[in-house]
């Protein structure tokens, strides 16, 4: 039997605001547990909530930015449920009116996954499980969260894999919140069922939980896909139920059924006066937003004729975009640049472990070297040798190419003395060139580099063996 | 005259020594309080008397009132040992005005009553005549400043938990507009009924002490910024052509005829006095004891989630059970921590908001309190003020009403509709019944017309002799 796969993604992201939604503590993350609490965020008996201003703007923006309507009446609900990382034994969510509704994302294929609303809620405490007892630490309780709810556009484990990165991207260019999952600055629940090819009816959908990572969940997606489908053919149904990803075992497990479900009571939080947001308030957000990332993409592709893939590379991180664009300002050749960024630039990023704002490397000094190479000053290997030294010593690439002596060496008579015995030494390349294998020479200029100690400029020595060979 | 019958206007004017007062005060309450019960405990006294306009006036508050580091428990178990580690708002200002915190008052656990029966220490007595109630919830509060065992108090009035006991034991009680008065720190049973509220021996004392505790608290969203006028410049004895409004469904059958005589012979001073008056409707009256209970408890089972043994107060242990996981905690600890009443109002609340009857009881309820506002917005556009009895009878007798809570509930019939619709509303002394009961007059406004209460009840008690008396006890 074949199934379609539907699938709804709820992601909970943690607003970068200083101080929680609800009371002035402190956001930081890592402190000494309890150390950021207050009456309000502790739920103490007669503390009020009131709302942090930063946390709906971001809010809103993040709404504007995920293509939402904002709707201009904000109201808080209480949903209520008996948890010991809940001090008041109930959550300021939102229920019948999200400040936001009706988004959506476009992947890369040109579907839409649409976004049925994103509204604000506190987080909870973290419960910390010793041998025999449990504690609690509030520090997190009252950090505004920021719920969206895709509709069950997602049909496979990668599109979802795709809709969470585009999703974190947008949120990382919108500077709302750091994203981190292992930090649990963003969480994802998935609900996922199966329904006979070509069906209108949706299948019963499991919901599941407890992933730490964009790939977890692709994981925890393509387990149950292969979980339902196996029970669906074996004739038994599915039971509606909420699963925990198990990383190690790489299996879900049910933690509640349906029936265990919570009643959550909403109903409208009293300490907190609905109210009607001015459309100029949300005009002066709309005119923070930067540019997005996919429209990044296309302008790099069409206005600096960058190849889509080097594009896209480029675009998923805002710092390493932003990088490149100041590069650009200097320097006209875009594409010459991404070559250089995607390649030795990412390499040098990958195996320092650092992003672009923390390594040593200024775009003047990266454009200085591209120009070095521009000018036939040094070759692109020892170019990425130079690129190293001014990472690792701050150096202007002039200042380490005079230095050094990393100069190219184009002086023929030099470099004819080293073709002679490259010629002598290779009399294969050179029999296959002669029988009109012209890529054959490339080698042959390969080792006068080396025995230039890379220094030779290629092009002359490419002459020069022309030349000889003829 | 004693020094603890003083009020604090007259402490200020005389310059009494309010040390003395203090001092006095104790002394009353080691003398009477075993036969009124309605301090749970002294405030530790400070070294130095403060400085400003209530310098040194002892304050009584009632136990759900957050006083930090000093015990604050509602009056129930579950409470035990809470010291709230911050001042509510009300206590800040009072500090900052130079009052001296005296004692915190008994009340029904969570204000959940009308008699102050329902404490986890026992019930207070009116000190009118000690087998009586003294109202509730706030009983404590009115009983101490009536029995002479505190200048004033603050009190909480979130269906009449103010008004009906001033009522019932002849004092003064204002339950302010509701936003007029920081509810930070005030432990909530309804939150969008609740208000803070001055329980004082005569009109003067009620306007100096909403003069200190009045005004927008950033901490409490609910509270509304909107000037605080002197209010005792509104202590005039003036009426004239001020219009009072008589509902016509508040003088109903069920209503004490002593009650009903002593409220329009203070009807006929007021025209005496000048003002004008004409009958009026309320229509939606009859709905607002059912509105009440639902949209009070709803907010009461939700606000009183949080007592589960975690963080603070009781943890009970299951009792049959070897090992007690949390569930087990949960239910235990509320099991040993909540009085009946408070069982009662959970459970109905939670019914309430329960998927299913949600749209039934709660949103209806929502729908129902509108129309009760609508019916004062209306009548307000025709009358300056609304007197009514406070309660339609006397103070009723210790264990009367405890079997039977629907009767208990429409003791608060005439208070119940003003914190639906969020007005405020006074309580003052106007008469007494043949068993020498004190009987209440309840004078309503619209949402910050406090002034205009104060001038009527003002005028009114200038021209009696009814908030003099005193309990012989």
């Amino acid at each position: 039997m074949q199934y379609e796969t539907v699938i709804g993604l709820e992601v909970h992201v943690h607003l970068k605001t200083k101080t929680k939604a609800f009371c002035g503590c402190s956001t930081e993350y890592g402190k000494e547990p309890n150390s950021q609490t207050c009456p309000v965020c502790l739920g103490l008996p007669g503390s009020l909530p009131v709302l942090n201003k930063m946390a709906l703007e971001l809010t809103i923006k993040t709404a504007l930015a995920l293509n939402c309507t904002v709707n201009n009446y904000l109201k808080f609900d209480r949903k209520n449920y008996y948890y010991p990382d809940l001090p008041k034994n109930y959550q300021i969510s939102q229920y019948d009116m999200p400040i936001s509704s009706n988004g959506f994302i476009i992947l890369t294929s040109g579907k839409k996954i649409r976004i049925k609303r994103a509204h604000l809620e506190e987080d909870a405490g973290k419960l910390i499980h010793e041998k025999d007892s449990s504690l609690v630490d509030y520090n997190r309780s009252g950090m505004p969260l920021l719920e969206i709810v895709s509709e069950p556009d997602i049909n496979s484990p990668d599109e979802a894999y795709e809709y969470l990165s585009k999703l974190k991207l947008v949120l990382q260019y919108i500077g709302i919140s750091d994203c981190d999952m292992e930090k649990g600055s963003l969480r994802c629940d998935a609900n996922i069922s199966l329904r006979k090819m070509g069906a209108k009816e949706l299948g019963v959908k499991t919901e599941l939980k407890n992933m730490n990572s964009f790939k977890a969940v692709r994981e925890a997606l393509g387990f149950e896909i292969k979980r339902q489908t196996e029970a669906l053919n074996n004739g038994e149904r599915i039971i509606q139920d909420t699963r925990l990803w198990d990383d190690q075992k790489e299996i879900t497990t049910s933690m509640r059924s349906k029936e265990e479900a919570h009643d959550y009571r909403y109903f409208p939080e009293p300490d907190l006066v609905p109210f009607s947001i001015e459309n100029k308030f949300i005009e002066e957000i709309k005119k923070e937003i930067p540019e997005l990332p996919q429209m990044r993409f296309e302008r790099f592709v069409k206005d600096l004729q960058l190849s889509e893939y080097d594009a896209n590379v480029i675009i998923q991180d805002k710092n390493f975009a932003d990088y490149f664009e100041e590069c650009t300002r200097l320097y006209k050749n875009a594409k010459k640049i991404s070559n250089w960024l995607c390649g030795a630039v990412l390499s040098e990023l990958n195996s320092r472990k650092v992003d672009i704002q923390e390594l040593k490397l200024k775009p003047k000094d990266l454009i200085g070297l591209i120009e070095e190479t521009e000018k036939g000053t040094v070759s692109n290997l020892v170019a990425k040798e130079v690129l190293t030294q001014i990472i690792d010593t701050g150096k202007s690439a002039h200042a380490i190419i005079s230095e050094k002596g990393m100069a190219q060496v184009s002086d023929e008579g030099a470099l004819e003395k080293l073709a002679d015995e490259a010629i002598k030494e290779n009399p294969k390349s050179v029999e296959s060139y002669k029988s009109g294998k012209e890529n054959a020479i490339m080698f042959l200029v390969g080792q006068v580099m080396k025995k230039s100690g890379g220094k030779a400029n290629p092009k002359v020595v490419g002459e020069i063996l022309k030349r000889r060979l003829i | 005259m004693n020094l603890h019958e003083l009020t604090a206007h007259q402490i200020i004017k005389d310059k009494v020594n309010p040390r003395e007062v203090r001092k006095s005060l104790e002394e009353r309450i080691a003398s009477v309080d075993k036969k009124v019960k309605a301090v749970l405990r002294l405030c530790p006294d400070e070294a130095e008397v403060g400085k400003g306009v209530l310098s040194g006036i002892p304050i009584a508050t009632k136990d759900n009132i957050c006083i930090k580091d000093n015990l604050t428990t509602c009056a129930s178990h579950i409470l035990d040992g809470f010291k709230p580690p911050y001042d509510a708002t009300v206590i800040s200002k009072l500090r900052n005005a130079g009052a001296s915190l005296f004692c915190s008052t008994n009340m029904d656990e969570f204000a959940f009553g009308s008699s102050t029966e329902n404490s986890f220490y026992g019930p207070t007595h009116n000190p009118w005549d000690t087998t009586r109630v003294p109202g509730g919830s706030s009983g404590g509060s009115a009983a101490a400043v009536s029995a002479g065992e505190a200048t004033m108090a603050l009190g909480s009035d979130t269906g009449g938990s103010i008004r009906q006991p001033a009522s019932f034991c002849g004092v003064v009680g204002l339950k302010p507009t509701y936003g007029r008065v920081s509810r930070y720190g005030l432990i909530a049973f309804g939150s969008s009924l609740d208000q803070i509220g001055p329980l004082t021996k005569d009109v003067e004392d009620s306007a100096l002490l909403l003069n200190v505790i009045a005004g927008y608290d950033p901490n409490d969203s609910t509270s509304v910024d909107v000037l605080v006028p002197d209010y005792t410049k509104s202590l005039v004895k003036d009426v004239k052509g001020l219009k009072i409004g008589i509902p016509k469904e508040y003088f109903i059958e069920g209503i004490d005829k002593e009650v009903k005589d002593a409220v329009d012979q203070a009807i006929n001073l007021l025209k005496k006095s000048g003002a004008d008056y004409k009958e009026i409707s309320l229509p939606h009256t009859e709905y607002a004891v059912p509105t009440y209970y639902i949209v009070a408890t709803s907010e009461a089972s939700s606000n009183l989630a949080r007592f589960d043994g975690v963080q603070y107060g009781l943890r009970s242990k299951a009792a049959k059970k070897e090992v007690s996981d949390l569930i087990d905690m949960y239910f235990a600890t509320r099991e040993a921590g909540f009085g009946k009443e408070a069982k009662r109002r959970i459970m109905l609340g939670t019914y309430a908001l329960s998927a299913g009857y949600y749209e039934a009881y709660y949103l209806r309820a929502l729908k129902v309190r509108t129309l009760i506002k609508r019916d004062f917005d209306e009548a307000f556009k025709s009358v300056d003020c609304i007197i009514t009895p406070t309660s339609p009878t006397d103070a009723f007798k210790i264990g009367e009403k405890t079997e039977d809570p629907l009767s208990m509930y429409l003791s608060d019939i005439f208070t119940i509709s003003t914190n639906l619709a969020g007005i405020p509303g006074i309580s003052i002394p106007c008469g007494f019944t043949k068993n020498n009961l004190p009987i209440g007059l309840q004078i309503l406004a619209k949402p910050f017309a406090e002034e205009t209460l104060f001038r009527v009840a003002y005028t009114y008690e200038q021209g009696t002799e009814w908030h003099k008396q005193k309990p012989k006890l």
